[in-house]
């Protein structure tokens, strides 16, 4: 599970800065957040093509907008507000496309990152093939709350500020996900991975 | 167990697992004096916790090495704001030009109420709408390649391909009703395309594969 950045003033600034039209805090924006937003779209998305071209999106778009950034906005929960935008009009596009041509293939999701070992890209690959096709049945808020809270280990106010929800409404959202999950992964994997990992 | 006991249990474990924002310590305490008492709470308990040591166990993806490259460069090159302004200026010009031009087809040797010409009509003014929406998106001037340009290109061409090839034969009920097909089905995804963009933010992927630019290999 991927450990949340802390946020540092330096880190809160870095939007401040870039609202004041110093370029630099943009590079520092990319340089500390390209990473989990392109984590989140992934996850939502289940195609690294696709993650790697919504995070450039989402980058051009916090530049194109930087002097309308509000003051009291955080990095990330202000960066996932916009990945979670764009996945959603992706799942749009995505199923105009089905209606237009049933025949196109689903994306694969590829895993395992550069320097993995053979034994543990398969493992890797594995699970979280299995894990991916699990979040795919979900729908797209459940998705994000669940990729959010368990892999982004974002707080319920956050995750709240980013969907636009109450606190209470995201807590009960995150419940159905997880339930809904688990019923989706199969249990014989589960006891597997646990076995192995074990 | 009803589904706000689950609620509570699946907040309870979040808790136990470090992540107080999911229930406070006086609540955990008193849900604490019911699990004890509940078989059935315990076991579900263990099934949510298996759920989760099962996701803290899968790697995170890792983006590849050039990604921040990628989105320095994209901002990099976005144009600024009096390229904009012009580039918005542009567009309508060319809409207008385009929208003009094609009247201006159209009204020779049209006869109105003929199906066919109606809906090739139909045709070029979703076609020149696309276009411009993409334009917008993409922030450009008309002209300006984007991935869709070729594309749609080929179905200008193609829609002036079905217009010569009905002039040359307007009384060929095969390619008049072949080429109404064609077109009718273009129409349909051409609005659907316009539709989504117009009510999207986002600059669509290219996908051209539903349209049919080939006239004659329909009929």
């Amino acid at each position: 599970m991927t450990a949340a950045p802390t946020l540092k003033n330096s880190e809160s600034d870095c939007l401040q800065r870039l609202a004041q039209g110093d370029n630099r805090a943009f590079a520092e924006l990319v340089g500390q957040y390209s990473a989990p937003v392109f984590r989140f779209l992934f996850r939502m998305l289940g195609s690294r093509h696709d993650a790697e071209d919504l995070t450039q999106d989402v980058f051009y778009e916090v530049h194109r907008n930087r002097a309308n950034i509000r003051r009291e906005v955080s990095p990330l929960p202000y960066l996932f507000t916009i990945a979670r935008r764009k996945a959603i009009s992706k799942f749009r596009w995505r199923s105009v496309r089905r209606l237009l041509n049933p025949l196109t293939a689903q994306d694969e999701a590829t895993i395992a990152g550069p320097g993995a070992t053979p034994r543990e890209s398969a493992c890797a690959g594995a699970i979280e093939q299995a894990l991916q096709r699990a979040l795919n049945g979900l729908k797209p808020d459940k998705r994000a709350v669940i990729i959010l809270r368990y892999f982004e280990e974002r707080t319920y106010k956050d995750i709240a500020e980013i969907m636009n929800k109450p606190e209470g409404t995201v807590k009960t959202l995150a419940f159905r996900a997880e339930r809904e999950l688990r019923d989706r992964l199969n249990a014989d994997d589960v006891q597997d991975w646990l076995g192995g990992a074990a | 167990m009803n589904d706000t006991l689950r609620r509570q249990l699946f907040l309870y474990v979040e808790a136990k697992r470090g992540k107080p924002d999911a229930m406070s310590q006086s609540e955990r305490d008193a849900f604490e004096a019911q699990i004890n008492e509940s078989t059935e709470l315990r076991e579900e308990m263990e099934r949510i916790e298996t759920a989760y040591l099962t996701l803290s166990r899968v790697p995170a993806p890792q983006p590849t090495n050039e990604l921040a490259a990628k989105c320095l460069d994209v901002a990099r090159r976005a144009p600024s704001r009096w390229v904009f302004h012009a580039a918005r200026a542009g567009v309508f010009t060319v809409i207008a030009l385009i929208a003009f031009g094609a009247g201006m087809w159209f009204q020779p040797g049209v006869e109105p109420k003929q199906p066919f010409p109606l809906l090739l009509e139909k045709q070029v003014e979703l076609i020149t709408a696309l276009e411009a929406s993409i334009d917008e998106k993409y922030h450009l001037a008309s002209g300006s390649p984007t991935p869709w340009s070729a594309p749609i290109d080929k179905l200008k061409h193609a829609t002036m391909q079905m217009a010569a090839m009905y002039d040359q034969r307007p009384n060929d009920l095969v390619v008049k009703r072949g080429l109404s097909i064609v077109v009718a089905n273009n129409i349909a995804v051409l609005q659907s395309l316009n539709e989504y963009i117009q009510s999207s933010d986002e600059i669509p992927d290219f996908d051209f594969t539903a349209i049919q630019t080939a006239p004659q290999g329909a009929i």
